[in-house]
């Protein structure tokens, strides 16, 4: 055996890998399947009649399938960010993502007032996910399920396994091609996201410059035939004071530049659904959130059609 | 090419399968032009361009090493023009804008409003990796001829061969070419123990590397993150504690993995670590750190200025130029500079007190030595680790007020680092004692123990990983 110890590391390397393998718990994997999803869909080139685009709350609180099926069955496609801002680049990005050859385009945005600060119409993440290296971007598209197996852990988590002392993740996520983030909490808490909130807008408040920016690109894609719909995703009674009173966010006023710009507004219920931490939606309510807007509009555009 | 990548575990597995037909072959030629085409692919795979500054570099060097060799007369003149060359480079891709900075900031002191580190090129910022590294090795070769303590090759290949040998080119250890060149002539075939040894410095290398250091790096990492989160005592200790592993695991780890590399091609690169937190003295320090570095500095610094040949006053003077060029090497800000200018100052009351040969006398003094040297050497490290001189200063403050206000800040992240910085701490305490854990295996089963000691860490290297970082001293 000694003269061959190197084949014999990897071969027991091999095996003893078979048990960590079995031990692991599908969100432990999460990491590698977050990474993959962002690459995805950063990099799929292909172009669609409904781009859906806003922050964190629209990606995990649209679901495109659900919203298709209520809506003549018309392929959408979720283009959210984390903590994403409407800043130039990233409405650039989403006009890119339209269908130009198409009809019928509209573009569907959340707008969440953490949307509309200077810091997040830096668009950080969908910056980053841009500026990805091909090297990473190919590891992740095509040896991310090998990586899956070798996922490592931390040592007390680890060590919490392997005393049957380690508690199930509270979270669950399912990732969807179509951009789709479905989450929830096992146990919600419902005051989780305001605590952050508290303190979100404290140097970086709603901005009149960004909204100006959006709206001059709702102005140019009614002008360009498309449909823009803009809707205020749900948030906790907290939350939507905070964005009220230190945001310094007032829904009245905005709605009224926006539709002056051309775009259709949908209101939308915060108590008809229920988010898992105040301020995302958890997965049955996203489901249903998605059905009732493609509702709405599709009422909307009839009535404004006469 | 980071060694911690999957595209570095594809490349090396390919260039060892190649290695091994090539060198059956028998051609020499082919065996350098297939080390050099692959150690230029290694190095311009993280970015193409700056593969013309090793060429460049490497051909001032090559060219300057011939002309001093031809040129008796005249081979101070090519000396001075390799020198500038390399210092010229560095001074360009590395310090330019650190001097710039510094130019505006005294014309501003001078009411003389100037920007011109706002005008530095944009190429001129990007730090391109491992310069530090192969332009003292390049340096090296030439001030080597111009000694006469070797002959310069005459074969462009092999010249570069030893200069961009990948193992080692981005964060050495830095070698001879009197060392290296010698040896990449006459490439020994490998034994299966040498092969062993190779796999497991490569393996150690990981684990110091993936499992120590990244994991500590965010213990560490949230502290510097934000410097003022508390001002707890016992947690910036260990936050700088946490630095002083992750730094010393990281580089050596890098060292391990090129070492062992080296042992697979059939080469031997010498020892660049050797326990440096087990030192009794500053100066058992820095002959246990980063061996290679300080000894290029010993040798074509220090020893050239005059060492310690003219008088005990200019030996410190000397010693002091030696360590804060040495910090400027390691990075273009005032944080090295006082890093180095701090460990002169250790050195030079180390030499005029003698305190570690007054220590060692009394009862537990090597202990006492072991704890005043580490201590001393964490304190530098706040320089050599913080963003600027104030913030190394407010740790700094946080670390000897004792008990501040602020509690000791622990979540996820922390605790997992401790538990790492806790193992890190116990395997140099066994190396330290000396401890023989196979002893303790039935001596039937202790020719096993070798094996299964780098199994498991092997398994810890894919399980127990942090999460990727670049090493440190690629920023060098």
């Amino acid at each position: 055996m000694l003269k061959r110890r190197i084949p014999y590391v990897f071969l027991f390397t091999a095996l003893l890998a078979i048990p960590f393998y079995y031990l692991r718990d599908e969100m432990d994997t999460e990491e590698i399947k977050k990474h993959r999803h962002w690459i995805a869909k950063t990099r799929n080139s292909d172009t669609f009649r409904i781009v859906f685009g806003g922050d964190s709350r629209v990606f995990r609180g649209i679901s495109p399938e659900h919203f298709s099926a209520e809506f003549d069955g018309i392929e959408s496609f979720n283009y959210a960010y984390w903590a994403n801002g409407y800043g130039k680049d990233y409405l650039e990005g989403i006009e890119k993502k339209m269908d130009s050859g198409s009809d019928f385009r509209m573009i569907v945005l959340g707008v969440s007032p953490h949307s509309l600060t200077k810091k997040t119409a830096r668009s950080k993440h969908y910056q980053w996910e841009q500026s990805r290296s091909k090297e990473h971007v190919l590891q992740t598209l095509y040896f991310s399920k090998i990586q899956e197996i070798f996922t490592p852990y931390d040592a007390i988590e680890l060590a919490e396994k392997l005393t049957g002392k380690s508690k199930p993740n509270n979270y669950r996520i399912t990732y969807h091609p179509n951009g789709w983030v479905e989450s929830y909490w096992i146990v919600s808490d419902t005051t989780h996201a305001a605590r952050s909130y508290k303190n979100l807008f404290k140097d970086d408040p709603v901005s009149d410059e960004v909204i100006q920016g959006l709206l001059e690109f709702v102005e140019r894609w009614t002008n360009m035939g498309i449909v823009v719909v803009g809707f205020r995703p749900p948030a906790s009674y907290t939350i939507r004071g905070y964005e009220r009173d230190r945001g310094g966010f007032s829904e009245v006023g905005f709605v009224e530049r926006f539709t002056n710009a051309g775009g259709i507004w949908i209101p939308v219920s915060p108590d008809a659904y229920q988010t898992f931490d105040g301020s995302h939606l958890e997965h049955k309510s996203a489901m249903r959130l998605s059905g009732d807007l493609a509702r709405q509009i599709r009422q909307e555009i009839k009535t404004e059609s006469r | 090419m980071l060694f911690n990548s999957f595209i570095f575990f594809v490349f090396g597995s390919l260039f060892f399968l190649l290695f091994y037909f090539i060198k059956r072959s028998g051609s020499r030629e082919l065996r350098w032009g297939f080390l050099v085409a692959a150690s230029f692919f290694f190095y311009g795979w993280w970015d193409w361009r700056f593969l013309f500054l090793i060429l460049t570099s490497g051909f001032i060097d090559y060219f300057g090493a011939r002309g001093i060799y031809r040129y008796q007369k005249q081979k101070k003149l090519f000396l001075i023009l390799s020198i500038l060359g390399n210092v010229g480079s560095l001074a360009v891709f590395k310090y330019s804008g650190f001097i710039a900075e510094n130019i505006d900031m005294v014309l501003g002191l001078a009411g003389v409003k100037s920007n011109l580190a706002g005008d530095i090129p944009e190429f001129m910022l990007l730090l391109p990796v491992g310069i530090s590294f192969y332009t003292f090795q390049s340096m090296s070769y030439t001030i080597d001829v111009y000694r006469g303590q070797m002959k310069p090759t005459t074969n462009v290949l092999h010249f570069f061969a030893y200069l961009s040998l990948f193992p080692q080119l981005v964060a050495g250890p830095i070698v001879r070419a009197t060392d290296l060149l010698p040896q990449l002539r006459e490439l020994r075939p490998t034994s299966e123990i040498e092969r062993w040894n190779g796999f497991k410095l490569i393996i150690i290398g990981f684990f110091k590397k993936v499992v120590l250091a990244d994991n500590i790096a965010p213990l560490v990492n949230s502290g510097f993150a934000n410097i003022h989160m508390t001002d707890n005592g016992p947690f910036w200790w260990i936050v700088i504690i946490g630095f002083a592993f992750q730094i010393y695991f990281d580089f050596s780890g890098y060292s391990d993995i090129a070492r062992g590399l080296a042992k697979w091609m059939g080469l031997h690169f010498r020892l660049n670590f050797n326990h440096p937190y087990h030192s009794r003295s500053l100066r058992e320090f820095w002959g246990r750190w980063h061996i290679s570095l300080s000894t290029w500095f010993r040798d074509f610094v220090y020893i050239p200025l005059g060492g310690s040949r003219k008088g005990r006053w200019n030996a410190h003077v000397f010693m002091w130029i030696t360590m804060v060029v040495s910090g400027l090497w390691h990075g273009a800000a005032w944080t090295f500079i006082i890093w180095g200018g701090l460990h002169a100052f250790y050195l030079s009351v180390e030499r005029v007190t003698r305190w570690p040969q007054a220590l060692k006398d009394l009862p537990a003094g090597g202990l006492v030595s072991i704890l005043i040297t580490n201590v001393l050497v964490l304190v530098g490290w706040v320089f050599f680790r913080a963003d600027s001189v104030g913030d190394a200063a407010v740790i700094l403050t946080h670390m000897f007020s004792w008990g501040g206000e602020g509690g000791f800040v622990i979540n996820d992240e922390i605790r997992n680092g401790l538990v790492w910085l806790t193992v890190s701490m116990a395997i140099e305490l066994i190396t330290f004692f000396r401890i023989k854990p196979h002893l303790f295996v039935p001596v039937k089963f202790r020719r096993f123990v070798d094996v299964i000691y780098v199994l498991l860490m092997m398994l810890a290297c894919i399980y127990l990983r942090g999460e990727g970082n670049v090493f440190i001293y690629f920023q060098f």
